[in-house]
């Protein structure tokens, strides 16, 4: 099971890695970290996405809560949460596949960055089951470059 | 007022009551030692090796409940306490480590014993810090000492660059300490206290399971009160020794992998668990959907992430040890425990330990529980025992009889041999202790040897007792039950004679081989003034029993000869 975990950590030496060292040393899966300022000063927001049953996630929940800089820890639940996740991606297109690419990109709602005689750079933002289907559909193409943030979420 | 960096750390300790820091010298913490030249009344005790100053101070700090200090200098001298750091880590002990860092110019640049020690310690630190800016200092330190020692007690290290300890500034103490992020533990929940209750006045065969917490917060009293008005049995783990006194006829000694048969069986029998300030340990649990199998489960413990981390419970309280067991012990009444009681008072007498008196004993053979045995009728529970790690501490576990809280100091969670000696040097420090007996097997004393120079230095007053059976005990121990008896370098022909090596420090040490020397010797070194060795040349093939093989359960217990 998929959890949106997030974490308000004072942004000091060491913090971030306590938090992340908190999943490598008991061996959970991290899978995307996005971390940011937020509301308040001195302050990160972290959004933490991981897998594991409900107990698993019940001590990760307050194991973070143990860390000193750390001063809420918030499990998203799906349907109380916003969460977004912005993509970047360079394809290789020619002028053959350009119109394609281009149609592709509108229809995910993206924004052309950049353009050139044989790529077109792109941003699609998004839920990350979204992106996994953008990633899916663009893979047809031969993906240069791709780069994906992280969900970042707050409660609803 | 303007002070630099080395006087400001002087005053922080001496603020918080600090008399003494273990420490080793160097090139970073030059400034900081010199510092300790102008104060008369704190002082530095210089070990012989940084792992000792952190298990020293720990020694301290298990004794005492107050925090042990240490001060090192850079890279090799921060890296040698990373043992003891996670050693205090382990079974929460309050501890600062000052570590001396190179000029903050050079930090990053791989400068001469440069090591990034706030990388290094995080995963055995309870909080870490790295001072880049002098300013902060007085606050860091009021901070670390906060940490340290409320909630979950552990060790704080800060990290201190070397020019920093030179500088000045005029920045003061704060006033209040203020960490956001960094909450108490909530007072005992009045409501689930209650429920407790409710709980143990139902059940017919309650047992109290008290873990090292019970030490920590000093609760011997109110678990006492308790256990008492409600006749309730009590086990304890290895760290939670001494919180009831093992002659207390509800006290059932220990449980666990090498715990007595009768705490063992009374869990394994149990319909209400009692857990305080204990982990579920796999070394007590064994084989965990088989451990206290019939029992309903109450857990208190300060920290949250404790609570049905290894072990689902009925009831989880979040509390400070102390003030569960005094709420609950007002609410607590003789309840009808007679049958149970009576039960444990026959399996007691059927299952005793392996006991090995005199006249048991063959001539010639020297074995551990009986040497253990003797120490504890002639102390009579009246000393600090700090043991070290392996055969010889489960025979201490078993056969001295505890009987004050905070009394036997060993490394439970991370089992750190070495530690004994140095926690030993430790221990001397607490204003007002008892005789210190430090228990090494010829492995682990090995491991810290050099720490005799400090004892010598500082004329310790410890009796030194090293049981030589001239292998890896503990290790042999499951190579005989589960390798074949194939000992991979586990057997030590060639230990050195560590009465010799005593005397080199020039401590007076003697040789004991045969069971009727032994008592003349413990006589001899209990009134003997300052410090002095004794070789116990014991039984190279005992084994400690009773036994639950790891990952197994109690029906699967060996309870030897
Ligand atoms: C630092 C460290 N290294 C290795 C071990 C593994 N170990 C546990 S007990 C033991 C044997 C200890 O031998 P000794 O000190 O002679 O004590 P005995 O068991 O013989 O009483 C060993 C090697 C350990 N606990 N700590």
């Amino acid at each position: 099971m998929k959890h949106v975990i997030s974490v308000l950590v004072e942004d000091r030496i060491g913090a971030l890695a306590r938090v992340v060292e908190l999943f490598t040393s008991r061996g959970y899966n991290l899978e995307s970290v996005c971390t940011g300022e937020c509301e308040r000063k001195g302050v990160h927001r972290m959004t933490l996405v991981t897998t594991g049953d409900d107990d698993k996630i019940r001590l990760i929940l307050k194991l973070l809560k143990n860390i000193v800089y750390v001063w809420e820890v918030r499990h998203l639940k799906p349907h109380q949460t916003i969460s977004l996740e912005l993509m970047l991606v360079k394809v290789q297109a020619g002028v053959a596949q350009r119109t394609q690419v281009l149609t592709l990109v509108q229809a995910y709602q993206g924004n052309l960055i950049e353009m050139n005689h044989e790529s077109v750079t792109f941003e699609i933002a998004g839920s990350a089951s979204k992106l996994d289907g953008v990633a899916e559909v663009f893979s047809e193409f031969t993906i240069l470059e791709m780069a994906r943030t992280g969900e970042a979420a707050i409660h609803k | 007022m303007e002070r630099n960096g080395s006087q400001i750390i002087l005053q922080a300790l001496k603020d918080q009551g600090v008399g003494q820091v273990f420490g080793y010298p160097g090139g970073c913490v030059i400034p900081l030692f010199d510092e300790f030249l102008n104060h008369s009344d704190i002082s530095l005790i210089r070990v012989a090796h940084e792992q000792a100053a952190a298990h020293a101070a720990d020694g301290f700090a298990r004794l005492t409940g107050r925090p042990g200090v240490v001060i090192v200098t850079s890279g090799p001298g921060a890296t040698n306490t990373i043992t003891g750091i996670a050693t205090a880590m382990t079974d929460s002990i309050p501890m600062i480590i000052i570590t001396g860092q190179v000029r903050t110019p050079v930090i990053g640049t791989n400068a001469f014993q440069e090591t990034n020690v706030i990388g290094v310690s995080r995963p055995v630190t309870k909080h870490n810090y790295l001072v880049k800016d002098l300013n902060n200092l007085p606050r860091v330190l009021q901070e670390a000492f906060y940490i340290a020692t409320t909630g979950r007690p552990g060790p704080v290290l800060i990290d201190l660059p070397v020019d920093l300890q030179s500088l000045t500034s005029s920045a003061e103490f704060v006033e209040k300490i203020e960490i956001p992020g960094y909450d108490l533990p909530p007072k005992a929940d009045l409501r689930q206290v209650k429920k407790a209750w409710e709980m143990t006045r139902m059940a017919s065969r309650p047992v109290l399971y008290i873990g090292g917490g019970v030490n920590l917060a000093h609760a011997g009293e109110d678990l006492l009160r308790f256990a008492e008005a409600a006749e309730i049995p009590v086990t304890t783990t290895l760290l939670g020794q001494g919180a009831i006194s093992e002659d207390h006829p509800l006290s059932l000694g220990m449980l666990g992998m090498h715990g007595t048969y009768t705490a063992n069986w009374a869990m394994h029998r149990s319909d209400l668990v009692i857990a305080v300030g204990a982990r579920f340990d796999d070394r007590v649990t064994g084989k965990v959907e088989r451990f206290a199998p019939l029992a309903q489960m109450i857990h208190v413990d300060l920290d949250p992430s404790e609570i049905n981390k290894i072990k689902k419970v009925h009831l989880g309280v979040v509390a400070d040890a102390k003030d569960f067991l005094a709420e609950i012990g007002k609410l607590a009444h003789k309840v009808d425990s007679e049958p149970w009681l009576e039960e444990i008072k026959s399996i007691r007498q059927n299952h005793p330990l392996p006991n090995y008196d005199q006249a048991k004993m063959k001539v010639g053979e020297l074995r551990p529980e009986f040497v253990i045995q003797e120490f504890s009728r002639h102390l009579k529970g009246k000393a600090v025992v700090v043991s070290d790690v392996g055969q010889h501490q489960m025979f201490v576990a078993q056969h001295f009889t505890f009987t004050q809280q905070r009394s036997h100091l060993t490394s439970g969670g991370l089992g750190t041999m070495g530690f004994a000696l140095p926690a030993a040097v430790g221990a001397c420090f607490a204003e007002g202790h008892e005789q210190v007996v430090c228990f090494c097997g010829d492995g682990g004393f090995q491991m810290n040897i050099q720490e005799l120079a400090t004892v010598r230095s500082y004329n310790l007053p410890i009796v030194i007792v090293v049981l030589n059976n001239k292998n890896l005990g503990m290790v042999k121990q499951w190579q005989d039950l589960f390798w074949d008896s194939r000992y991979a370098s586990t057997l030590s022909p060639d230990a050195p004679d560590f009465v010799k090596i005593a005397e080199g420090y020039s401590i007076p040490g003697s040789r004991v081989g045969k069971k009727e020397e032994v008592v003349p010797a413990i006589e001899r070194a209990l009134t003997h003034q300052g410090p002095i060795l004794i070789e116990f040349m014991i039984d190279p093939h005992s084994m400690v029993y009773p036994m639950i093989p790891a990952g197994k359960e109690f029906k699967d217990i060996i309870e030897g000869a």
